[in-house]
């Protein structure tokens, strides 16, 4: 059985990577997608 | 031996995540802050963009200020029997990842909301992680004063919002904020006075310790609760939402009311876990009204 601190280590990795993916999504909502900024 | 909830805890693949980032709480912050854009968009057509900047960035950085608190707190949360189960006290994650996890999603939930959504936003929420992390975190083995500083970055989220749809610190956007705080205290005051003695040992100082009769607890408790009721009727007043709402949160602030004095009068573990419910059920009902009955 995995060491639960390896184990947790490599999940909050996987967060970092999503929540890197998650910004660039919304960087690439803006770039493309989204209008002029809103007053 | 471990009890059955702390295995599953254990066990279980992402609990120890869902712990690290206080998901419950997060999602709370998510949901006032979903409140606070709605109300503050009124009849204008929704800007999806703006909303799912906010959301992720608010998301972002309540779960990164969470990771940060119990990282700060992880020697004093293996003190106590409700918290020595969290991954940091139990020694299921390494202190040194927690705190680069805390940081990390914080810095990236500021950043997304002064880059994709305004200033104000972003500031309001670095001001957020930093009272929470570094004011009121440490203060909690300081000053019985923490309870009432603790209640400002929770009620920040709903302002948040406000600001992320409006761009403006308007008057509602302060009663949302208001309303926030003042619901915290008997929610907060109930917690306190059930488990006084497991923060006493663990040396956080709070000012349900100091009451074991609990008369004390309870009529601030009392008080507070009166405030929000006064204060949960402002949108009303101010045009905010319709004349439907004033009669809605009279009788859930009534009732919330009711709890508070039930605990005022009997002053022992049940009334206080009542009123303590009364609160969890208490917040989404007023916020379900706030933004039903919100005026165009």
């Amino acid at each position: 059985m995995m060491d639960p601190r390896s184990r947790n280590r490599k999940l909050l990795v996987a967060l970092w990577i999503f929540a890197i993916l998650l910004f660039a999504l919304v960087l690439l909502w803006k770039i493309f997608l989204a209008g002029p900024p809103t007053p | 031996m471990k009890s059955a909830a702390a295995s599953i805890r254990t066990d279980s693949r992402i609990g120890d995540i869902f712990e690290l980032v206080k998901a419950r709480l997060s999602l709370l912050v998510l949901t006032t802050t979903l409140v606070g854009f709605l109300l503050g968009q009124g009849s204008n057509p929704i800007s999806w963009f703006i909303l799912s900047a906010t959301l992720v960035g608010t998301a972002l950085s309540a779960c990164g200020a969470a990771a940060l608190n119990q990282w700060w707190e992880r020697e004093y949360d293996s003190m106590m029997k409700r918290t020595r189960e969290r991954p940091l006290p139990a020694g299921r994650m390494h202190a040194a990842d927690a705190m680069m996890f805390g940081v990390f999603f914080s810095a990236f939930g500021v950043a997304c909301l002064l880059l994709f959504v305004n200033i104000l936003s972003g500031v309001l929420a670095a001001l957020t992680i930093a009272i929470y992390v570094l004011i009121y975190t440490p203060m909690k083995r300081v000053s019985t004063l923490n309870t009432l500083v603790g209640a400002i970055p929770g009620a920040l989220p709903p302002l948040i919002g406000w600001v992320a749809a409006t761009n403006t610190l308007s008057l509602p956007g302060w009663v949302l904020f208001t309303i926030l705080w003042f619901w915290q205290m008997p929610h907060f005051l109930a917690i306190g006075w059930m488990y006084r003695d497991e923060y006493a040992s663990a040396g956080f100082v709070v000012l349900t310790g100091r009451d074991p009769d609990g008369g004390m607890t309870a009529r601030q408790a009392s008080l507070y609760t009166l405030c929000l009721l006064v204060v949960s009727l402002a949108p009303a007043i101010i045009y905010l939402n319709s004349p439907v709402y004033f009669f809605g949160a009279l009788a859930l602030g009534i009732g919330f009311l009711a709890l508070a004095l039930n605990f005022a009068w009997h002053r022992s573990r049940p009334a206080a876990r009542l009123l303590f419910f009364g609160s969890i059920l208490y917040l989404p009902l007023l916020l379900a009204l706030l933004v039903v009955t919100r005026n165009g």
